[in-house]
């Protein structure tokens, strides 16, 4: 498509691109399982929810785990009960079933999205690189807002902070954790003309946080023998010092994304002039 | 009767989708893009993901919309510049 | 099943500097191209280790949960080969930066090219189709951001049409994958592998259909590909180098492991399950790629551009040799990947170093070019050569292997064949009219003078390709094993995951 394509025929050829994929979409739609007919003991997340890999893997090796044209016997995995506050040394002793996946059984993907998250920053940072001049927002911000934002600022951050402690016990973590600090930064910026945020701390806390991950990893790999791998006893589900590395993980998260979208937070709002030189 | 809460809430999100994309002026289509995500995320809330639909709140309600503002005010900023 | 869990440091060891380069910023800003070169070298080190001590078919185990119900790494021999190919050429290209790379944000362009290879090496390495779309993400991102460095404007214009074009792409890849999820409940490669059959075959058409479209973005194949020549001319020489030697090869490589390890059906030749053949589409996809590549860089006149188109059309034929799916033409299709990824890096990096020292990036620039600056004309011939493939060129033999399958092959495949050996003709046109200008005419111009640092990645890139043509055998011998673990399937990929899975 170029620029002076007549407009009839880019909406022609937008129109039949969005009718295709609604008929591709209805198409599997009618052919998707019903809500009923899935078999949920089928699915990996099961075992997930029971924290029973250990027991399905063990299946899995003697040989068993498929039979039967293929479809996997997971619903034969042991079922034990998990009661809150009281089971101990669970496989995964996360309250949270999703953080128990996102950090613990599906870690390494976690690890990428915070690497993506990261490229994302610097690559928004590489682009407005330059001499910083001074923010764009120019609100004239009442004095209202001015003190009302930096109130609000140790509540939001407070907030963030209990978020991602938080994850493996409550909904949320390390993600919406981080993303709530940068709220409260992005108020400071709108609240105070002449804020400054501390690029040296920022670049220390993203840097040291996302080193720690790694590190964290590298220690499973050392301990374990396995990259990512939990190397901590998981303690007695819900408890606060529990779930063994998933807390400190998080915690790494938290840090790494708060101060990430911070600093794009920062680099956009800031006019800066370009120089090659 | 959350059903017809969940009704309500999808034919907002379905609204200001609608106004998201046909909208001329692009600020309001970015107000209208942060209270796509508002629905969705009380949605997801109903759907029983109160992880996703507290992620899908702060960044995709609260965070991205206002990135998105002050990356059109940018532009708009280099706009008037080059007319200059 | 052999577990291999150390070889998850290609992967730990690039993140937790990419991590620390910021830091090591503070220090010097030139000091992090080191800092990315030297983990980059320990990379290709341990790649080449498990290439040459034969350390496949492994798989990597993450988070002590065995497969299918954690994640994994599965290192076979298209991994192993492809892995070390990907680290070498960032290594080679990490040297070129260590003279192109001084103005600018350096230390946060260290960063993006560490990730962009390490990225690389993940799609290439990952057994999970989740971790793959995570992994598509870290190299597009990381090469968006690449390609809008640098202090020219169509920098920027080529990095937007790649990051929309990319980013619908992966959309459409995870709505396939959630299709498929929602059929199977597992994201492990090898289980859907060997389970692909029990899915209703409307919703696989259609979840294949969206994955296919979403790959054959970053494989850089026809309807999808809109964003090639403008991204590779805006970016600047180094970063079309790694786009086209190793963000291409990741995304070839990942499009055929879904093809034909997801979605193929063991035969004489692979073809898919579900109601549409997609090696065809590929197949015809390919061609259409082929043979409008090359027209398009027969009407250049600027030499990167053409490169670009050119890039594209190698990348269709890399697709044509795969898409056969007997061991010959899937060894061709290997083979020509690993030459197209030589070969292209190599002629991105002497326009570098050409158009640093003042030489034009138009085709009359290049007149006489030979009195100016012998080896840099020498090797830009090699590897013209190797592209058209001459006999003792590395490019011969992975032609030759592809025209073989297709003529084995027969039926429609000689049509394909047919317009793939007139894009050829094409191909040799333009190339030689570049040679031709480069040894004929004088030059008033005077002698360019070379700096040494970018000249060690060409020397080593044009004398690999001579070797490689004289020995095809050092390329061979992996291709050949990749080839056997591309076309079965079961033995080749599935049962080295998953041992006790039953056979269909």
């Amino acid at each position: 498509m170029r620029n002076d394509t007549p407009i009839l025929v880019k909406k022609i050829t937008a129109l039949s691109l969005i009718t295709i994929l609604m008929v591709g979409f209805f198409w599997a739609f009618t052919e998707m399982p019903k809500g009923s007919s899935v078999n949920v003991n089928n699915r990996v997340s099961r075992l997930y929810i029971l924290k029973n890999v250990k027991a399905a893997t063990k299946s899995l090796n003697s040989g068993n785990f498929f039979a039967k044209g293929m479809k996997p016997l997971r619903s034969d995995v042991p079922y034990s009960p998990i009661t809150f506050g009281k089971s101990a040394n669970l496989e995964d002793g996360a309250a949270n079933v999703v953080t128990s996946i996102v950090v613990d059984y599906r870690g390494f993907d976690t690890l990428g999205e915070v690497t993506v998250l990261f490229l994302a920053a610097t690559g928004v940072a590489m682009l407005f690189f330059g001499k910083r001049k001074k923010n764009i927002i120019k609100a004239q911000a009442s004095l209202i807002m001015s003190v009302g934002t930096r109130i609000a600022y140790a509540v939001i951050l407070l907030f963030g902070i209990y978020i991602f402690v938080h994850g493996h016990l409550t909904p949320g973590g390390g993600f919406p954790g981080g993303a709530v600090i940068a709220s409260g930064v992005l108020g400071l910026f709108l609240g105070n003309d002449h804020y400054e945020s501390n690029h040296l701390g920022l670049k220390l806390f993203e840097s040291l946080s996302g080193m720690a991950f790694v590190i964290i990893g590298l220690t499973g790999l050392f301990s374990v023998n396995s990259f990512l791998a939990n190397f901590l006893p998981t303690g007695v589900i819900g408890d606060l010092y529990s779930a063994g590395f998933i807390a400190l993980i998080y915690i790494a998260i938290g840090m790494k994304v708060g101060a990430e979208l911070s600093a794009v937070v920062d680099s956009m709002i800031v006019d800066t002039e370009e120089e090659w030189s | 009767m959350i059903i017809y809460i969940a009704a309500l809430v999808v034919a907002v999100v379905i609204t200001t989708a609608l106004i998201a994309v046909f909208s001329k002026k692009l600020l309001s289509s970015i107000i209208a893009m942060g209270l796509v995500s508002l629905g969705v995320s009380g949605l997801f809330f109903f759907l029983q993901a109160p992880d996703v639909a507290i992620t899908e709140a702060a960044i995709g309600a609260g965070l991205s919309t206002a990135i998105f503002v002050i990356a059109l005010k940018k532009v708009k900023k280099g706009e008037s510049e080059d007319e200059e | 099943m052999s577990i291999f869990n150390n070889a998850a440091l290609l992967i730990g060891v690039p993140l937790l500097f990419a991590f620390s380069i910021p830091l090591f910023g503070l220090i010097s800003k030139q000091l992090t191209k080191w800092v990315t070169l030297l983990t980059i070298s320990f990379n290709a080190t341990f790649s080449l280790y498990i290439l040459l001590a034969h350390k496949y078919p492994s798989i990597v185990v993450m988070g002590n949960w065995l497969p299918p119900f954690g994640e994994n790494l599965y290192i076979g021999p298209v991994a192993a080969l492809l892995v070390s190919l990907i680290s070498v050429m960032g290594l080679l290209i990490a040297i070129y930066n260590l003279w192109s790379i001084k103005k600018g944000d350096v230390t946060r362009f260290s960063v993006l090219f560490l990730m962009f290879t390490a990225g690389a090496s993940g799609m290439v390495l990952t057994g999970d189709i989740f971790n793959l779309f995570i992994f598509m993400e870290i190299t597009g991102i990381s090469s968006f951001a690449l390609a809008a460095y640098g202090p020219e404007k169509r920098a920027l214009g080529g990095a937007f049409k790649f990051l929309v074009v990319s980013s619908i792409g992966s959309t459409l890849y995870l709505l396939g994958v959630t299709l498929i999820y929602t059929q199977l409940g597992t994201l492990n490669i090898a289980e859907i592998a060997a389970r692909i059959n029990q899915t209703t075959p409307g919703l696989l058409t259609f979840a294949g259909v969206l994955i296919v479209s979403g790959l054959a973005v970053e494989a850089e194949l026809f309807p999808f590909n809109g964003w090639v020549p403008d991204t590779y001319t805006g970016a600047i020489n180094g970063v079309s180098a790694a786009l086209s030697g190793i963000g291409a090869v990741s995304g070839v490589y990942a499009l055929f492991r879904i093809a034909m390890t997801v979605f193929g059906k063991d035969g004489t030749y692979v073809s898919s399950y579900g109601n549409l053949n997609f090696m065809a589409v590929i197949a015809v996809l390919a061609t259409a790629t082929v043979v409008i590549g090359e027209l398009s860089a027969l009407t250049q006149k600027n030499v990167k551009k053409m490169l670009a188109y050119s890039s594209m059309a190698q990348m269709g034929l890399v697709a044509v040799g795969l898409s056969i799916g007997n061991e010959l033409g899937v060894y061709g299709g290997i083979f020509q990947l690993v030459n197209h990824s030589i070969a292209k890096t190599m002629m991105f990096l002497i326009l570098g170093v050409l158009v640093a020292s003042g030489v034009g990036e138009n085709i009359d620039d290049f007149r006489g070019l030979w009195k100016r600056s012998p080896f840099l004309s020498l090797a830009f011939s090699v590897g013209a050569f190797s592209m058209l493939g001459f006999p003792l060129f590395g490019g011969f033999w992975s032609k030759f292997a592809i025209v073989g399958a297709s003529i084995q092959r027969g039926g429609w495949y000689d049509f394909i064949i047919g317009l793939v050996l007139f894009a050829s003709i094409v191909e040799a046109f333009y190339y030689l009219r570049i040679v031709g200008y480069m040894f004929s005419s004088d030059s008033k111009f005077p002698k360019l003078k070379t700096p040494w640092t970018p000249t060690i990645p060409i020397f080593i890139l044009a004398v690999s390709i001579i070797a490689i043509g004289v020995f095809p055998q050092i390329v061979g011998t992996f291709s050949a094993q990749a080839a056997s673990e591309f076309t079965h399937k079961m033995s080749g990929y599935v049962l080295n995951v998953i041992p006790t899975i039953a056979a269909h």
